[in-house]
């Protein structure tokens, strides 16, 4: 009985032990540290899908103002994509297009839905007249996280401007 | 004496205990050195692409906020974009500097150079403005690409943005 009270260091299952904690516990603190870190990452891409869902607005107001043909021909809840038009000798201009047309690895669409106002001229979303000079535009981002894919859209109406 | 010499013995440490145990440490050792390498090189992969999306933010909203504020296009050529405001009584200019920085210049006459849009560090590796002139007002589509590197760790991203000359119409 002696001779095992004389053992005083420890066992090789304390050992064992102890360094798992150590190891769940240094885990636990690194998967914590990226999580924050990879959400510090996701900041730069939708700082940049921001400016392209921006971009995609003022690329339908400047479709819009080239001529209002060119909003009315497209067809309503339809997703279209933007491409810049450099072709032309006058001046580059945005375009409408149904090809698939990314940035980097960003998607960018925009729908187009008809606009129905109220005898007294306020958008309504239900009956009402149909305005054949008002359009509500949708713009839609997306992108690729490492596990899912982040959405945004900006949303405005355009007038036929004249 | 035999049994004497066996009891003191038994109170160290065998070999094998002692192999085990360095192997252990060893082990337990690179786990942590490895991990600590990743956490630092992910903190250093943040701050720049901090630092890149701070700077593209403040050098973006500079140049859409002259675009819009502004009546006509003087000149367009590759990063050089210069503008009328104010009926024509303010001109303002972005442009690249060579040591990669966007500089934002304003004057009556002659623009002349305020400061630097983009903090040190990050650079401006390409700046492509593109005139559109619908008929009825006249945009600028901008193509930005920045770059910052923090102890090798490079990160380049690409900004763009259209703006319509809201004085244009």
């Amino acid at each position: 009985m002696n001779k095992v009270n004389l053992k005083k260091g420890s066992g090789i299952v304390e050992i064992i032990i102890a360094i798992s904690i150590f190891t769940v516990i240094l885990g636990t603190l690194i998967t914590a540290s990226n999580l924050y870190l990879s959400g510090a990452a996701e900041n730069l891409k939708s700082t940049k899908g921001a400016y392209l869902a921006e971009e995609g607005i003022e690329a339908i107001k400047i479709i819009r103002d080239s001529n209002w043909s060119n909003i009315s021909a497209l067809n309503d809840n339809v997703n279209y994509y933007l491409y810049f038009d450099t072709s032309s000798s006058t001046s580059n201009i945005w375009k409408a297009t149904t090809t698939t047309s990314n940035i980097d690895l960003f998607v960018r669409t925009f729908k187009l839905n008809p606009v129905y106002r109220d005898a007294n001229g306020r958008i309504i979303s239900n009956g009402g007249a149909l305005d054949q000079n008002t359009k509500k535009v949708t713009v839609d981002i997306s992108w690729k996280t490492k596990n899912a894919t982040t959405t945004k859209n900006l949303s405005t109406y355009i007038t036929n401007i004249i | 004496m035999i049994t004497n010499f066996k009891k003191q013995n038994s109170t160290g440490f065998t070999l094998v205990e002692m192999i085990i145990y360095v192997t252990l440490m060893t082990l337990v050792t690179i786990i942590t050195i490895q991990s600590l390498i990743v956490v630092l090189k992910s903190n250093r992969n943040s701050f720049v692409e901090n630092n890149i999306r701070n700077s593209g933010y403040g050098a973006m909203e500079g140049m859409l906020r002259e675009i819009r504020l502004s009546e006509s296009i003087d000149q367009v050529s590759g990063g050089i974009l210069q503008m009328k405001q104010n009926g024509g009584t303010n001109i303002v200019k972005f442009a690249t500097s060579s040591n990669y920085s966007l500089d934002f210049y304003e004057g009556t006459d002659t623009p002349t150079l305020f400061g630097p849009l983009t903090p040190k560090g990050v650079l401006v590796k390409s700046l492509i403005f593109t005139p559109i002139n619908t008929g009825k007002s006249l945009a600028v589509r901008i193509q930005m690409e920045l770059e910052a590197n923090k102890e090798g760790q490079i990160v380049r991203e690409w900004f763009y943005d259209t703006a319509i000359l809201r004085g244009s119409y």
